[in-house]
């Protein structure tokens, strides 16, 4: 499913990839491998950009891993998906902040997102009224069953808002517009 | 401390005549003395206060350019005031208008508002490492120095300087994060740069502003250019309101050509001679 107006985009599909997917890429170390095991929310890289051969992450990403760590609940084990040699940043300079791409458990979403939400507000302080985010986010279900991936681009005070009930449905359920009557396939 | 507070507080009035440089050292000494003791509650107040000093002198350079039509120096000055608001915030109440933060704020925004620049050149870099400007250390992603981006150390705020990294490209934008990357023109023949943009809607307000520190409103709206104005558009040439649709089918038939108006309130009172009209393309 796909929505899009000329704030941003809403993109809902199924996923194939899973949190073992991705600690077990070829960039992971045995000793990153480890440690990543346990968790339930990874902060994960973009490969391929142009003709970048290692995985990036955006610009920003190392305050908002600070920020999850410091935040996290015992439910919530965020790590990041890299080793530590190898973690690069892109600034791409627009003023649409891209916070990232994560992939959690689907019981660990809707905190995750929550939590994103608050370094959103955090980040951003008053810029937040106007300020257009990019997030990614995959959500695998129990027993790895199958895995959705939503990715939201569009005013960052309604991510949390527009995401949230997507959590709670199906993937395969069609879902609202970005914003009432707005939406265009 | 107190004295430094109260300069800062009295911007409106002594804008023109204090001696910023004098305040800063001020601010920079004390400061020094502050953290020497390991006071950093003071040295962090203190930082503010520079912050302060910084973004009111900022902005009245801003708006002594525009009233030089020096505009792409004032729009840079702006940038400055913009940012080292968003700094600022985090550690003080910009709402109070105790040093005109607020008056500053809004005012930057409406200005820049009136500019012409739609389009900027956006820089791609690849950051492979960087440094924390508090202790010197390679940032690293699961042993953090402790110290976070954009908190104050020892009256200093903390940033990342950025060691290594890489030039992918430049794109062109809208909406920029660095909004002093205006595209200008060159000059074919002599190589110099022009300066193509049309700075009508800020140098009408400008014009008719006698301080920086004088309030006025914005609001964009749309409003009937008489057609006079445009003799020079064919009737089957597309309409100048920008609706894509020709001229005979369009404005030609209304009172006017609708097109972006720009409603500038001023809150002091103007002499009769400036409250007009201008038209622009």
């Amino acid at each position: 499913m796909t929505k899009a107006d000329d704030r941003g985009f809403l993109i809902v599909e199924e996923a194939n990839e899973t949190i073992e997917t991705w600690i077990n890429k070829p960039f992971i170390s045995d000793e990153t491998r480890n440690q990543l095991i346990d968790s339930n929310f990874l902060i994960v890289p973009r490969e391929g950009f142009r003709d970048i051969e290692y995985p990036v992450f955006p610009v920003g990403t190392e305050e908002l891993f600070g920020y999850l760590r410091e935040n996290a609940t015992d439910a919530l084990v965020p790590d990041i998906c890299i080793d530590e040699q190898e973690y690069k940043e892109l600034a791409l300079h627009s003023d649409l902040y891209i916070i990232g791409s994560f992939i959690m458990e689907h019981l660990a979403a809707p905190l995750a997102v929550s939590l994103l939400d608050a370094y959103i507000k955090n980040k951003l302080g008053s810029k937040e009224e106007k300020a257009s985010v990019n997030v990614e986010i995959t959500v695998v279900q129990e027993g790895n069953k199958k895995a959705t991936r939503i990715h939201y681009q569009g005013p960052a005070k309604e991510f949390q808002r527009t995401v949230i009930p997507l959590l709670q449905e199906n993937q395969s359920s069609e879902v609202g517009p970005m914003e009432d009557g707005n939406g265009t396939d | 401390m107190e004295q430094i507070k109260k300069l800062l507080s009295e911007v409106i009035s002594n804008n023109d005549s204090r001696d910023a440089e004098k305040i800063l050292r001020s601010i920079e000494s004390l400061k020094q003395d502050a953290v020497n003791i390991g006071d950093q509650v003071l040295a962090k107040e203190l930082w503010c206060s520079g912050q302060i000093l910084l973004i009111q002198e900022k902005f009245v350079e801003a708006f002594k350019h525009l009233k030089k039509m020096e505009f792409y120096k004032g729009w840079c000055c702006f940038e400055r005031v913009e940012l080292e608001l968003h700094f600022l915030e985090p550690h003080f109440n910009t709402e109070d208008d105790t040093y005109m933060l607020a008056f500053i704020k809004k005012h930057t925004e409406q200005f820049q508002s009136l500019f012409p620049y739609k389009i900027f050149m956006s820089s791609e870099i690849l950051e492979k490492a960087k440094e924390c400007n508090i202790c010197n250390q390679r940032v690293s992603i699961r042993k953090p120095c402790g110290h976070k981006v954009g908190d104050i150390y020892n009256g200093e705020m903390c940033i990342r300087v950025v060691t290594d990294c890489e030039f992918l490209g430049v794109a062109m934008v809208e909406n920029p994060v660095n909004r002093y990357s205006v595209p200008f023109i060159k000059d074919p023949v002599t190589g110099e740069t022009v300066d193509q943009y049309n700075y009508t809607a800020v140098s009408y307000a400008s014009v008719r502003l006698a301080s920086p520190f004088h309030g006025w409103d914005v609001e964009w709206t749309k409003a009937w250019h008489p057609h006079s104005r445009y003799k020079h558009i064919g009737r089957n040439d597309k309409c100048p309101c920008e609706s894509e649709k020709k001229y005979k089918h369009c404005c030609m038939n209304e009172v006017g050509v609708l097109r972006p108006h720009c409603d500038i309130t001023f809150l002091e009172p103007l002499p009769m001679e400036l409250m007009t009209i201008e038209y622009t393309n």
